[in-house]
């Protein structure tokens, strides 16, 4: 069935439209955009890179001192004998004097 | 080496491509300005993400995605959204006659832009597209993240509606 609706003939157009640009724009447009993307995303591009091996380093070495810091704690409990003075010297001779297992040994 | 094959990328991709995607934001955004604005950010962002595009067969409509988000993430910004409320139009309609790099003398020329401003957004996308570009509904629906059918559907209500549009106002 045939439509009598009445409709616009686009062909009276075309593709024109009524936008201009200014004179040489494109030429000059074109430097421009050439300047700017060929400069910019390789800063981007090596910042990206700089980042990842920055947090990375970083991130080895929180885990490293941690590690560290752990061990070293955990070693501090046990005092070693070097370090012992002369106070806690007499006490030792004492509990090694009334030792049971000691004084029942055969020397 | 890799900053040398960049600049050619660069150089080929804004020969290729520098003309459509500016009458394609241009379309979009009405004003001179604000389409050079959007251009430029359209080609950092294809540059900063050209890694990402592996197949070579979908460059154009990679491209054509990234400068109409970048444009109507632009007019959302301008307006605060995008909608068809009548002084929203009015207001679009108005911009393209106080635009300076706009040639008032056909004034059949300015309806038929007119009338395409009044469109939805998506409408006025896939028209353009379509229209202007002579994308195939295909590429559309891929720009645009939607169908074929809905392009298709999109494309001929915008038509009825600029065709009724114009013989409303003539």
């Amino acid at each position: 069935m045939k439509s009598d609706k009445q409709q616009f003939d686009f062909c009276q157009v075309g593709k024109q439209m009524p936008y201009r640009t200014p004179d040489g724009y494109f030429e000059q447009s074109a430097q421009q955009l050439k300047d700017l993307v060929v400069a910019k995303p390789k800063y981007n591009y090596s910042s990206r890179w700089w980042y990842g091996v920055a947090a990375t380093l970083l991130l080895a070495c929180a885990v490293y001192g941690l590690t560290a810091y752990i061990s070293y704690k955990s070693d501090s409990r046990v005092v070693p004998v070097y370090s012992q003075n002369a106070d806690n010297a007499g006490e030792w001779n004492d509990f090694a004097e009334s030792d049971l297992f000691l004084d029942n040994m055969d020397w | 080496m890799q900053i040398f094959r960049r600049k050619t990328k660069a150089d080929e991709l804004i020969e290729r491509y520098q003309q459509p995607l500016y009458w394609h934001i241009r379309r979009l955004v009405v004003s001179h300005d604000d389409a050079q604005d959007v251009l430029q950010d359209t080609f950092v962002q294809i540059f900063l993400h050209l890694s990402e595009l592996r197949n070579a067969d979908l460059e154009r409509v990679w491209v054509y995605r990234i400068a109409t988000n970048e444009a109507l993430q632009w007019l959302r910004k301008k307006h605060e959204f995008v909608s068809l409320d009548t002084d929203e139009v009015s207001s679009l309609a108005d911009s393209l006659m106080a635009e300076e790099y706009v040639d008032t003398g056909d004034a059949l020329l300015l309806l038929f832009q007119q009338a395409i401003i009044s469109l939805p957004t998506m409408q006025q996308a896939v028209f353009n597209l379509r229209y202007y570009d002579e994308l195939p509904y295909d590429d559309i629906a891929e720009i645009l993240n939607t169908t074929q059918g809905a392009a298709k559907t999109n494309y001929h209500i915008a038509k009825e509606k600029i065709s009724n549009y114009i013989l409303n106002h003539q």
